[in-house]
């Protein structure tokens, strides 16, 4: 079985290959919405950062055992569980109120920013976890004062975590296309996704498209696993 | 603990106003899908929702019975049986395919099945694709679980004994049944959540058109507000109750708690 997806895998790829020596005017499109699908990633994951990067931050160190950063953690989890589409129709609410973005490329930034802020709080929050007491208690007993400690010695050492939980979120803004579907059906800076989503099934388009997006799950997971290795955070991406 | 200077009095502050800022933004959009939820559960009769609710959950029974204990039998191969560096590839192969987008698996699906003749795609045939895409999640967890089991356990029943083979289904799998249980259940939700992979099977391939299908389908259509509209954020209740409600009831053990030691800022 595990050769069986190993060959799906090689298939992907080799379908693309083939596509791309019979029909060399299939780049083109293809890269071009490569570099929509890698811009659209990269402002996703900077808009998620932040607000991740404080959430996580209050749970671990400011709320930590209370009764509301349990309930918050709950709701993470069950957020992160939750069915692509309904953010997808979350962001379709939002932003039919807000109609100047709807169908516009930030609304995809943003819809993408939601799916991945949930998990992306949590892997921080764990990442956060795993660093040593001790380091912590040294630097305030050197008398770094708490704020000092955070910011020069816990987010410092957090950040491998962060930055591996940070390239399993680019792989899952270069996967995702219900949400994109739902907030921007007909946009034309179509990432790759939603192209290979709109190309008929048997065009050389719709291969070379294919293979680059597995091509993608395989450098995102790589990078990942990379970042990792050393660091103590599981492996997510597994539900969406 | 050191007294708190300014300075953590103003990170901690800061924290928590982004946190309330989250925490009340999104429950209040949760409130206004909701809101939409029950109106179009009201607004218009069940005709229309609980086909889509049956398709939804056909499907997804079809894609764990049929993937989730392939699932499970990869995982104990890759978790107990196989050795050295062949574990590290069998978990690589399996985390790419588990982020593999769900409409690479729909395109994939189609040409096969294009080339295979198959004219209609039935029930069956998106459940044995939902049943493909679930099995490296499946998996995946699967292997979490058993990695959990205490390395003890193996060799109290190796020292009785008993072959790899043996500690692996009579020792380690029964004593891992909950997490197990808990990675079948991801993969149900997962199959039920799926959208764009069953969408394409259901409008190039005429097959059944499920909760997600149809909210993809019909949300650049339905007016805004309209009680089509409406109907469709029944339909994401509907799949909320069914995805998360199996993924809960098959918990997985509780997540570590985080340390008991005291925090910095307070």
């Amino acid at each position: 079985m595990l050769l069986g997806l190993a060959a799906l895998l090689g298939a992907l790829l080799l379908a693309g290959a083939l596509g791309l020596r019979a029909h060399p005017e299939a780049l083109r499109p293809a890269l071009l919405a490569l570099g929509r699908s890698t811009r659209l990633a990269l402002l996703s994951t900077a808009l998620a950062l932040g607000p991740a990067l404080a959430l996580g931050l209050w749970l671990a160190r400011v709320a930590d055992t209370s009764r509301l950063a349990r309930a918050v953690r709950g709701a993470l989890d069950a957020a992160s569980a939750l069915p692509a589409v309904v953010f997808g129709l979350a962001g379709w609410t939002l932003f039919s109120a807000a109609s100047g973005l709807h169908g516009t490329a930030l609304s995809m930034a943003l819809v993408l920013a939601m799916l991945n802020l949930p998990w992306l709080a949590s892997l921080t929050e764990r990442a956060l976890q795993a660093v040593p007491h001790e380091l912590e208690e040294a630097s305030l007993a050197l008398g770094a004062s708490q704020s000092e400690t955070i910011l020069r010695v816990s987010l410092p050492l957090a950040s491998r975590g962060v930055l591996a939980a940070v390239t399993l979120c680019l792989g899952r803004a270069f996967a995702e296309c219900a949400p994109l579907l739902c907030v921007a059906p007909d946009t034309p800076e179509a990432p790759l996704s939603v192209m290979l989503w709109r190309a008929p099934t048997d065009s050389a388009e719709a291969a070379v498209s294919a293979s680059l997006l597995a091509a993608l799950a395989l450098a995102t997971t790589a990078a990942g696993h990379r970042l990792r290795r050393g660091g103590d955070i599981r492996a997510p991406g597994v539900l969406r | 603990m050191n007294a708190l200077g300014a300075g953590d009095r103003w990170l901690a502050r800061a924290l928590r106003a982004v946190a309330a800022l989250l925490l009340t933004g999104s429950a209040a959009l949760a409130a206004a899908m909701l809101a939409r939820g029950v109106h179009g559960l009201v607004e218009t009769d069940l005709r229309g929702l609980l086909p889509a609710t049956r398709a939804t959950l056909s499907c997804a029974v079809v894609a764990t019975a049929l993937g989730a204990l392939p699932g499970m039998a990869v995982a104990v191969y890759t978790a107990e049986l196989s050795e050295g560096p062949w574990r590290e590839r069998a978990v690589r192969v399996l985390e790419v395919c588990a982020a593999l987008p769900g409409v690479v698996f729909g395109f994939a699906a189609l040409r096969l099945l294009g080339l295979l003749g198959v004219g209609r795609v039935s029930t069956l045939v998106t459940g044995v694709v939902l049943a493909v895409m679930i099995l490296p999640t499946v998996a995946l967890l699967s292997v979490e679980a058993l990695r959990g089991a205490p390395e003890a356990l193996r060799e109290a029943s190796e020292a009785l004994g008993a072959s790899a083979w043996q500690t692996a289904w009579r020792v380690v799998v029964p004593s891992r049944w909950r997490g197990l249980a808990a990675a079948a259940g991801a993969g149900f939700a997962r199959a039920a959540g799926e959208t764009v992979a069953v969408q394409l099977l259901a409008s190039r391939g005429g097959g059944p058109r499920t909760l997600t299908a149809r909210i993809i389908d019909e949300l650049p259509r339905a007016p805004t507000s309209s009680p089509w509209n409406h109907s469709l954020f029944a339909m994401s209740l509907m799949l909320l109750i069914l995805s998360t409600g199996v993924a809960l009831l098959a918990r997985p053990p509780a997540r570590s708690s985080p340390s008991d030691e005291p925090s910095s800022l307070r």
